[in-house]
């Protein structure tokens, strides 16, 4: 009886002190939102993918993705694609004869399961490097940790602010907002355009395009004559949309993510706007086109080279492994990849590449990284000791709605 | 001038949809004492089965017709079988219930279709209307038809019809009314049909002028909340003005103060208005001690 009782404790204890260490071995503060590891239960289901085949120990390696929640069509892809180039590399070899194991973690577009699922991954699961996660602020709050740790980590988030400042072994792979922001001025200055118009997602992402756009508009000679602010989930943006109209600017810049971009546009031919939109790459998908319909006509967008991906220049250093990897996708999944499956893609590829490199001794990998040049689908990746984004706005691209289909823009 | 009948026209637009909200609460409230927070769900349904069965071939009017109709089913299901199983319940109760029920209709929702946002196709073509430079979409014109057609029909149906009477009698009296042969029980599922329908209505006029998700539900449910209280829970018309007020409210503060405090400007006089008259813009409407 007394035995019984003390079983019914011990779990709840056990789990209880695991938090309490885990909480304190963090050692440096982590992120304000990203720390309050209230709940008991271990974060999400973990799924091991590889296969034990080789004789030799696995590298062990997390993922944690937005599988669920908002974040979700950013972190499904991401998975999808890790998992696709995860089979290939370990019937490749793996690493130098060790084939690399991915613990996979869902952190359900949530800062604290974020945190929560990496600091599992490292007390449980020995890992020795993590990707993810999908969203700006899980990998901002798995940042704080990883860098504590000494854990490398490449993260497919956009916000500039994940590897800017630099952090040791912190890396990450998409187009930030700054690439975004200098790729739309350049057009535009082709285009002798002078004056915009902003209307930005009042969320972390829209806002720091608002923040890039404000900093390099004198550099390019653009003044903005209207910013505004929309909520993610407003029904109606057409008040702002007034606004702008009565304003002299030529241009209108809308940066957020589906749906809010595809509510804009429809809402600006209603309102008969007149000026051309350009939309960020956080709505550069097949889903605008869907949502929009033939209210799309005619808009603009700054992308990655993954977007078109048959459109893509023969001598494009890119176009081989662009190809190579919509092929397999396509084949795998019977649907095309989107540019955060080639975050996801590009990530692993990194990680891998950086392993080799390091002769398989991950705590070698953020110096290595620093070093790896390597061509991705979503661009030229060229890290250095300042830069651990790796990517210039070269990479990006202009594209305009045609026919209901993404045109590229030479 | 034009702008600022533009804005007042977006307004107008908003607070229509906030209205029809606003009188789905009120219409349960007044036979049940029931504030259903799943308002808003209904809404979403509404757009999303017909977004699906558009997806799978079915004509648009018939698909209206029977999303329309499968909302007003979920909603008598919603009363037969969850509020009056515990009529013994207190309405603080039955008001988290309804949160409840809201959560597992968005979960549902959820997993039948996914998280993604999804377009309806207008009820008539995209090219907006000029009304001397106010430019005014031609869905926006249904919406404010659906409003106005649904605010007639309940105003007749209420004040003009004995099923109305009966109705407000449940309300004024329950056991009065019980003696009177009507069944309260009844008048309460017949509040959660039209709640129900007058909701599907709500999401399919509004589904083309924006999208709709999973989650629409959620701020619009707020915004209608709102309006019920601004205008003083209880009645329909009070509620209606409220709601106009309240989207033609957030449109100038978008377009005169700051589109980022939008719902900021809107709440604030929202919150000054019940502190100058708790009971509402037109008072509560005293409805004794209704019930289940």
């Amino acid at each position: 009886m007394k035995k019984r009782q003390f079983k019914q404790w011990l779990y709840p204890l056990a789990v209880a002190s695991l938090v309490l260490l885990t909480a304190c071995g963090g050692g440096a503060k982590p992120a304000a939102e990203g720390n309050s590891t209230g709940g008991g239960q271990a974060a999400g289901q973990s799924q091991p993918a590889a296969t034990e085949t080789a004789s030799k120990e696995p590298i062990k390696v997390g993922a944690i993705f937005s599988l669920t929640g908002a974040n979700s069509p950013l972190g499904v892809p991401e998975k999808q694609a890790v998992e696709l180039l995860l089979k290939e590399i370990n019937d490749a070899g793996g690493v130098d004869g060790r084939p690399v194991e991915i613990v996979f973690e869902d952190d359900k577009s949530d800062n604290t399961e974020a945190v929560k699922a990496i600091k599992k991954l490292v007390s449980k699961d020995k890992i020795v490097a993590v990707l993810g996660s999908s969203g700006s602020g899980p990998s901002l709050g798995m940042a704080e940790y990883a860098a504590s740790e000494n854990l490398p980590m490449i993260s497919m988030a956009a916000a500039d602010q994940v590897t800017n400042p630099v952090r040791a072994g912190i890396f990450k792979t998409p187009h930030t907002d700054v690439h975004g922001t200098k790729r739309i001025f350049k057009y535009l200055q082709e285009k002798g355009i002078t004056k915009i118009a902003t209307l930005n997602d009042s969320n972390p992402y829209g806002s720091g395009w608002t923040q890039q756009i404000q900093k390099y508009a004198p550099e390019y000679g653009i003044t903005i004559v209207a910013e505004e602010k929309y909520g993610t989930k407003d029904p109606s943006m057409s008040s702002q949309l007034t606004k702008i109209k009565g304003t002299d600017a030529q241009v209108l810049i809308v940066a957020g993510t589906n749906p809010g971009p595809a509510t804009i546009v429809k809402e600006a031919k209603q309102l008969n706007l007149g000026i051309p939109i350009i939309s960020s790459h956080g709505s550069a998908n097949s889903k605008f086109l869907e949502l929009v319909g033939d209210a799309g006509e005619g808009v603009l967008m700054v992308a990655g080279k993954l977007l078109v991906p048959d459109q893509v220049d023969a001598n494009d250093p890119q176009a081989a492994i662009i190809k190579k990897f919509v092929d397999g996708y396509q084949a795998a999944y019977k649907s095309e990849p989107d540019g955060f499956a080639g975050y996801g893609y590009d990530g692993l590829n990194l990680l891998v590449e950086g392993l080799k490199q390091a002769g398989g001794d991950a705590s070698k990998l953020g110096e290595v990284l620093e070093k790896v040049k390597y061509v991705g689908v979503t661009g030229e990746f060229t890290f250095s000791a300042e830069d651990h984004n790796g990517l210039t706005e070269d990479s990006m691209i202009m594209v305009e709605v045609k026919d209901g289909k993404f045109q590229l823009l030479k | 001038m034009t702008e600022f009948l533009q804005y007042v026209a977006n307004g107008l637009v908003s607070g229509g949809i906030y209205a029809i909200v606003a009188v789905g609460f009120i219409t349960i409230y007044n036979v049940s004492k029931v504030i259903n927070l799943a308002q808003g769900e209904f809404l979403m349904l509404g757009g999303m089965v017909a977004v699906a069965m558009i997806g799978m071939n079915v004509p648009y009017v018939i698909a209206v017709v029977l999303a329309i109709l499968l909302v007003t089913l979920v909603g008598i299901m919603m009363q037969k079988y969850v509020i009056a199983y515990v009529k013994k319940a207190n309405p603080i109760s039955l008001i988290i219930l309804t949160i409840g029920i809201s959560t597992l209709f968005r979960g549902v929702a959820s997993l039948i279709w996914g998280k993604d946002a999804f377009a309806l196709a207008p009820i008539t073509s995209n090219e907006p209307i000029s009304f001397g430079g106010v430019m005014v979409a031609q869905q926006s014109l249904w919406i404010l038809a659906a409003v106005l057609i649904i605010l007639f029909l309940l105003w007749y149906l209420m004040e003009r019809t004995i099923l109305g009477k009966k109705i407000n009698a449940c309300s004024v009296n329950p056991m009065a009314a019980r003696l009177m042969g009507i069944s309260p029980a009844k008048m309460s599922m017949l509040a959660f049909a039209i709640s129900g329908a007058t909701g599907a209505i709500a999401g399919i006029v509004i589904a083309p002028l924006s999208v709709t998700s999973y989650d629409i539900g959620v701020l619009l449910g707020i915004k209608g909340f709102s309006a019920a209280i601004l205008g003083g829970l209880g009645n329909p018309l009070g509620a209606a003005v409220a709601a106009f007020l309240l989207g033609i409210v957030e449109s100038l503060g978008a377009g005169y103060v700051s589109s980022g405090m939008k719902d900021a400007i809107a709440f604030l006089v929202l919150i000054g208005m019940l502190l100058v008259k708790p009971s509402g813009i037109f008072g509560e409407r005293s409805v004794g001690k209704g019930g289940l």
